[in-house]
């Protein structure tokens, strides 16, 4: 029991919930590691904030099970709901939540007084949460006297003053202007390696995902979509849907014309037929072979296509595109083209240098390593 | 053009004269110039009063009259029953208002919505009326629950409206939806973060209660709790139904009996400088103690209040529904609308012998009844329209104006809000006595002015800050005139917030009794003022005239629902 309760700190399965007509979550399971913060990504509104809420305890799920070191604290089928104040987690809401009739002090200490600690303990920990947070001496301010980021940073010395077993954090950094947020993103990281805590985060940032958790849950409509490491998420998401979310915005339909035999790392070489005489050449990486013919879609990210200028138009060839710029946006670092290809838009990033302007015929290129291809139903 | 001169201070003064004649200056300067004027002149008329000693003809400077009053045992005994009758309705009013908030705010209970207007029916209706109402449902032996509590073997005295309590009973009643619209606001829009922020830190619901829901709504309550105590200690009507017949004054009252032949003005305008003085310090105490602690609960988001299963606690919130909308609206209207269609009331309800002959005889053959029913509708039309015209132009002045007597305006403007209508009653009658205004409709109007002028200009002046000036800006900037922007753009975009005031001047018109009954004269009798005299004759003619007094109070409220019922929360 004890080393499920290490390996499967928290344990979320087939969580449903819906409110009304509006099914907010479809069977949601996934675990957390003793120790290892996993993010909950995805867009707005496809039940990230419920499953964290229902883990809390602040919202009853209809059925499913929770547990948490090994104890359950939610089972739909035994009806068995701990009230939230019995969880013994830490949260951090997405709108802080500071209270704005107490001090910064009270509000770092209430969780500690409800437990009923001793005066000095509490004095004596509230001032240590302030250090780590980086808000030593503002203790007797009143909450509302302070900045945004300062607020974010009592919430988060709220949720660990009571050195809580699990820590929820509702996008915390949403409401944080850009600079703010990547700064927090940091400290929250190095205070997350010191303390040492489990920790879900909830986020609709793939950057914030990538770089606070060991491991990434992806959602989409009530429903786990992927469940990845940061850097196997990035590189090979596993859906179309994670691929464009994480930032593969060349996304195109097409159908299996060949299929090559697998190479030493056991990807095959698969050859996907566009529709507007070009073909690109893929790397299948999944277990099943596909079949000639099957429809396909493929992705790639703009950053890794390569535009070269193409007066006269070159052969047809593997991985290569033939068309015009419609669009050039200047950027400063970059230009964003858009290129028309017969019937379709590729969108590509060159650096800030590039001479090209719009109505110039181009080249776009791709490698096979950087493309990917998804089965399509 | 760059290094014009300072301009002196000749120059400055022309230029805020230029700037007055121009209507955008002259129109809302002038409109707070008249609501100083009718702050300022029972006011002073009642300092005056006060000071003056001696008798009527040879008058002369002193402080005989604060001496007299100091020295009177029964004006201490008046007032500490007004500050208990007070403080008694208050807290009366903030547990109900403040239960009846959260149902309908925070709980799953059946049918909320419902109640959320039932709840606010009161309001709008006559408190005087509703103390008639309750001599006949809870007088000793003869009211209609105490012969039913008879009936069912118990005291059939066990019931005494005639009493503080009773007092307390009803005053609450009809203030309990002021702390209830202070208070629901707050739990409607507090971020439901809050309370989770607590429940997730190990708080259970009580504790959350106590330390975060509680502290939060209390600016909110102690508003509505403050609003309570002044207006319900001010009210003449409800003492004068139920305190005075058994001898038991309250300030107001006493007021009232003192102007009574023989008028003693000078000791009356001395009880009225010493209410304005304990009222005003209340209101400021009150915007010190609010600015100390204006935390934002409310973000502006919309957030979806978190809402709590009652499960078997729903009997206890329905119950408390039942109470108060059965004591606040349905048992006195039943009781009301009973004795009226009696041809004589006897205390027992007789269906058989029903008749309209009382709602006949004062519609159309009692001279005082239908003459007092004109007045209501001239005085209550008139002065509704006059006060939101005088309101919308303050507010315009308040929240777009350029002077620098902006924040001073606000608060000055708003005193009348807390001074009671029979003390401003009294500043207007020491005004007209011997005065060609003395006995005429106009100048009942101009006291009903000044006491409630603050509600049409707070509730306008809410409408018009959350106005963006960019959309008054652009049609300045496109070429109209500031005459053709206000039709234009301003006026009608708070038209909500304009149709309300008027509404609720209306209500507060065709009821009001304590700013009447000092200043009315035979031929400018109101509805109230006619059921004081026509209580010595019959009930059922009171009663009649009561159900039709209400009628147009449930009509007002009905089109009142349907504009804006947000003018409340302003
Ligand atoms: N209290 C609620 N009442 C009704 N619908 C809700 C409530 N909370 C969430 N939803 C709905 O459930 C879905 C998931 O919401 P949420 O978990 O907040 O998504 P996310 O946090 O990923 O943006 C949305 O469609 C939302 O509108
Ligand atoms: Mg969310």
């Amino acid at each position: 029991m004890a080393d499920e309760g290490v390996r499967n700190f928290v344990r979320v399965e087939s969580l449903c919930k819906s409110f009304g007509a509006t099914a907010a979550l479809k069977g949601v399971s996934f675990d957390v590691e003793q120790g290892s913060t996993v993010s909950l990504l995805g867009p707005s509104g496809c039940g990230k904030t419920t499953v964290l809420r229902s883990i809390a305890g602040l919202e009853r799920p209809d059925s499913g099970r929770i547990a948490i070191g090994g104890e359950p604290v939610y089972d739909g089928a035994r009806s068995l709901n701990q009230p939230p104040e019995r969880r013994q987690i830490g949260m951090v809401f997405q709108s802080y939540a500071v209270w704005p009739h107490m001090s910064v002090a009270q509000n770092v200490g209430f969780p500690l007084k409800v437990r009923k600690a001793g005066a000095a303990q509490l004095a004596e920990r509230v001032t240590k949460a302030l250090e780590l947070v980086g808000l030593q001496g503002l203790g007797e301010r009143p909450a509302t006297n302070l900045s945004g980021g300062q607020q974010q940073r009592v919430a988060l010395a709220r949720a660990i003053v009571h050195e809580p077993r699990l820590v929820l954090f509702d996008e915390p950094l949403s409401n944080l202007d850009a600079r703010l947020r990547q700064q927090m993103r940091t400290e929250l990281k190095l205070l997350q390696d010191r303390l040492g805590f489990t920790a879900i985060y909830v986020t609709h940032d793939q950057e914030e995902a990538l770089a606070l958790s060991t491991k990434v849950i992806v959602m989409n409509d009530g429903q786990v979509e992927a469940i990845a490491q940061p850097r196997a998420l990035f590189a090979q998401p596993a859906t179309a849907f994670v691929a464009h979310f994480l930032g593969f915005d060349n996304i195109f339909d097409g159908t299996v014309a060949a299929v090559g035999a697998r190479d030493a790392g056991g990807a095959a070489t698969v050859r996907v037929d566009l529709g507007v005489g070009t073909w690109l050449q893929c790397a299948w990486r999944r277990a099943e072979p596909p079949l000639v013919g099957a429809p396909v879609t493929v992705a790639f990210r703009s950053e890794r296509a390569a535009l070269a200028s193409a007066p006269t138009a070159p052969r047809p060839a593997a991985n290569v595109f033939c068309g015009t710029i419609e669009a050039a946006v200047y950027l400063g670092i970059s230009i964003d083209y858009l290129v028309k290809c017969g019937s379709l838009t590729l969108r590509v990033l060159a650096p800030g240098e590039c001479p090209l302007t719009a109505g110039a015929a181009v080249s776009v290129s791709v490698t096979a390593e950087d493309c990917i291809v998804f089965p399509r139903a | 053009m760059t290094h014009a001169p300072l301009p002196s201070s000749a120059a400055r003064c022309a230029a805020r004269l230029r700037a007055l004649r121009s209507p955008q200056g002259f129109l809302p300067a002038m409109a707070v110039a008249i609501g100083v004027v009718l702050i300022l002149s029972p006011f002073l008329a009642t300092v005056v009063r006060s000071l003056l000693t001696g008798e009527e003809g040879k008058l002369g400077f002193g402080l005989g009259n604060f001496i007299g009053m100091f020295g009177n045992k029964r004006f201490w005994e008046a007032a500490a029953m007004t500050a208990l009758m007070g403080a008694g309705a208050t807290a009366l009013s903030c547990l109900f208002g403040l239960g009846l908030a959260w149902i309908v705010a925070r709980t799953d209970l059946p049918g909320r919505a419902g109640f959320d207007t039932l709840n606010l029916i009161p309001f709008f209706l006559s408190p005087f009326v509703g103390a008639i109402s309750w001599t006949y449902l809870a007088a000793p032996n003869v009211g209609l629950l105490n012969q039913v509590i008879a009936a069912a073997g118990g005291p059939a005295d066990l019931l005494n409206i005639y009493s503080v309590g009773g007092v307390i009973w009803v005053l609450a009643l009809f203030y309990t939806p002021y702390v209830y619209l202070f208070v629901i606001s707050p739990m409607r829009r507090m971020d439901p973060a809050l309370e989770d922020a607590a429940r997730a830190h190990g708080a259970g619901f009580w504790l959350t209660l106590r330390y975060v829901t509680a502290p939060l709504m209390m600016p909110a309550l102690m508003s509505g709790a403050l609003v309570v105590f002044v207006t319900s200690a001010g009210l003449f009507d409800v003492p004068l139904a139920l305190a005075s017949p058994h001898g038991i004054k309250t300030i107001p009252t006493a007021v009232f009996q003192v102007v009574q032949y023989p008028s003693d003005y000078g000791l009356a305008a001395a009880i009225g400088v010493m209410v304005m003085t304990v009222t005003v310090v209340i209101t400021l105490m009150q915007r010190s103690y609010l600015s100390k602690r204006s935390f934002a609960t409310v973000t502006g988001k919309g957030y979806r209040p978190r809402i709590v299963q009652l499960g078997r606690w729903k009997i206890a919130a329905l119950g408390l529904e039942i109470l108060y909308v059965g004591g606040g609206v349905v048992l006195p209207m039943a009781a009301l609308v009973m004795v009226a269609l009696s041809p004589l009331w006897t205390g027992k309800p007789d269906p058989s012998t029903f008749t309209l002959g009382n709602f006949e005889f004062v519609l159309f053959s009692h001279d005082l009844a239908r003459r007092a029913m004109v007045n209501s509708l001239i005085v209550a039309s008139i002065g509704a329209t006059l006060g939101v015209v005088i309101g919308t132009l303050q507010s315009y002045y308040l929240q777009r104006g350029r002077s620098r007597l902006r924040t001073v305006m606000d608060a000055f403007l708003s005193l009348p809000i807390g001074i009671p209508g029979i003390i401003l009653g009294l500043g207007f009658l020491v005004i007209a006595l011997r005065t060609p205004l003395y006995s005429t409709l106009w100048i009942i109007l101009i006291a009903y002015i000044a006491r409630f002028l603050p509600f049409s200009t707070r509730g306008i002046s809410a409408m018009l800050v959350s106005l963006s000036t960019d959309l008054e800006e652009s049609a300045r900037a496109g070429g109209a005139t500031w005459l053709q922007t206000m039709r234009m753009v301003v006026l009608p975009l708070i038209r909500p917030a304009i149709v309300a005031a008027w509404l609720m001047l209306f209500v507060i018109f065709v009821r009001e009794l304590g700013a009447t009954i000092l200043l009315y004269a035979q031929g400018t009798e109101t509805i109230s003022v006619a059921m004081v005299i026509m209580g010595e004759m019959s009930f059922g003619y009171v009663a009649a005239l009561a159900v039709i007094q209400a009628l147009l109070l449930v009509l007002a409220f009905g089109l009142f629902r349907l504009t804006r019922s947000a003018f409340l929360e302003a």
